[in-house]
């Protein structure tokens, strides 16, 4: 092999990255070729130069510090622990879930429940919440709407003008409840007051009924 | 050959294979990790004490201080316990707690970036950084050498960062190319060429150098 190639390996044999039978080839070379020898000790002297022996002195202030910080966080103190770069530490779940004013809760388990699973209760939650009321949409009159919800808002986005849309839905709702109370089975014997006005003649009949 | 500190090897695929310990009675940094993650104060200073004083010692040689170096130290164990619950057990710890230190490193020299330039020196007065010389060395030898170990290291700072990184990670750390490549997460190919450009780099900025008395193949400055 010429000395071109022998000094291609020269940076993986300080390294240690060449492999058993290369280096005895390589260190035999070296014996031999003052050229390549002496590339051999600049290559070394100027990597060793280039970093200093170091050392590091142990520290136990450090130490400690990070013990605290390691109670702190397991006692989910976490607004004690600081950090240089939050974004480094904190996903979209938990700056949103911080944003809404909580880290995590407790559900009596060993460790808090995470951020990320708050959140994802909460927009469960509030969805519910969502589909629930305007399924069960109330008008203005106090009326509970039979309608789904998609039709109410459907409603609202057709109508342009507010009073007009309003005596619309007044009027919709209305018929809406008379037609879900001709829609029951005449022969069920059941009635079901669906305005407060069905409710006070239905107690009306009853008491009329029994007495 | 340079003399290699320690390596990662055993533990770089899967964490399966014991870590880099001593004793095979101890436990592993999985095992570790996984106690820090349930609060538990000794492991906690078990696993400082295996890996501060590597990592530590990289830090300080990343940063050119020790009081630098000292601080990033503490950060990133502070990353490791905040993440220590989310650790996945497709790598080892400790290539995963070098990772840290390398993306503090980078930070950390994008802040210098802003900063005046300064050469970290051997004639500094705080004495922060040693040199190995040997004992019968004569003061004019002595004073060339601190010469050359700051023209080195000013070298060693112009290099690109990617360069540096790996540099340090090799030289330091004695970690090998697989190691690195798995730290960066770059080919292992890239790290090996990374290391070889910063190398002839180095050597091609300190080949004004030349008129160095040469030391004899068998004077290990190591």
């Amino acid at each position: 092999m010429s000395c071109e190639k022998w000094r291609e390996h020269l940076i993986d044999h300080l390294a240690g990255e060449l492999g058993e039978e290369e280096t005895i080839l390589l260190e035999q070379h070296l014996t031999e070729c003052t050229d390549c020898s002496e590339e051999e000790l600049r290559l070394r002297r100027v990597m060793v130069a280039a970093l200093p022996t170091q050392t590091w002195q142990e520290n136990k202030a450090t130490e400690e510090y990070l013990v605290n910080a390691l109670h702190d966080l397991d006692g989910d103190n976490s607004e004690e622990m600081e950090f240089s770069s939050s974004s480094e530490r904190s996903g979209l779940a938990d700056r949103i879930a911080r944003s809404l004013g909580f880290e995590s809760f407790s559900l009596g388990l060993k460790r808090p429940v995470p951020s990320y699973l708050a959140l994802g209760l909460a927009i469960v939650a509030v969805a519910a919440g969502f589909w629930w009321g305007t399924s069960n949409r109330i008008d203005l009159q106090g009326n509970r709407s039979a309608q789904p919800a998609r039709e109410i808002q459907q409603e609202e986005s057709l109508s342009n003008d507010g009073a007009s849309g309003l005596a619309e839905r007044h009027a919709v709702g209305e018929d809406s409840s008379a037609a879900s109370l001709k829609s029951w089975p005449s022969g069920a014997g059941i009635r079901f007051a669906t305005t407060p006005s069905d409710a006070i003649s239905l107690a009306r009949a009853f008491m009329s009924d029994t007495l | 050959m340079l003399a290699r500190s320690g390596t990662l090897e055993s533990s770089m695929h899967g964490g399966t294979v014991e870590d880099d310990i001593s004793n095979v009675c101890e436990p592993s940094d999985f095992d570790l990790l996984k106690d820090v993650a349930d609060g538990r104060e000794e492991s906690f200073r078990l696993l400082f004490s295996r890996w501060a004083p590597r990592l530590g010692r990289f830090l300080i040689r990343a940063t050119g201080s020790p009081e630098t170096g000292e601080d990033l130290l503490q950060e990133a164990f502070l990353r490791v316990l905040n993440a220590a619950d989310r650790f996945e057990k497709r790598g080892s710890v400790g290539a995963w707690m070098y990772r840290i230190c390398a993306n503090l490193v980078y930070s950390h020299w994008r802040r210098e970036r802003s900063s005046p330039f300064r050469t970290p020196s051997t004639t500094d007065g705080d004495g922060s950084i040693e040199m190995a010389t040997p004992v019968s060395e004569s003061p004019d030898r002595i004073r060339v050498r601190r010469a050359f170990t700051d023209a080195a290291v000013s070298a060693l700072k112009r290099c690109p960062e990617n360069q540096k990184m790996v540099f340090l990670l090799k030289v330091d750390s004695g970690l090998t190319y697989e190691e690195i490549a798995g730290i960066l997460r770059c080919p292992v190919g890239t790290a090996k060429s990374r290391f070889h450009l910063a190398v002839r780099r180095l050597r091609d900025d300190l080949k004004d150098w030349n008129d160095t008395p040469h030391e004899g193949r068998n004077h290990d400055v190591l």
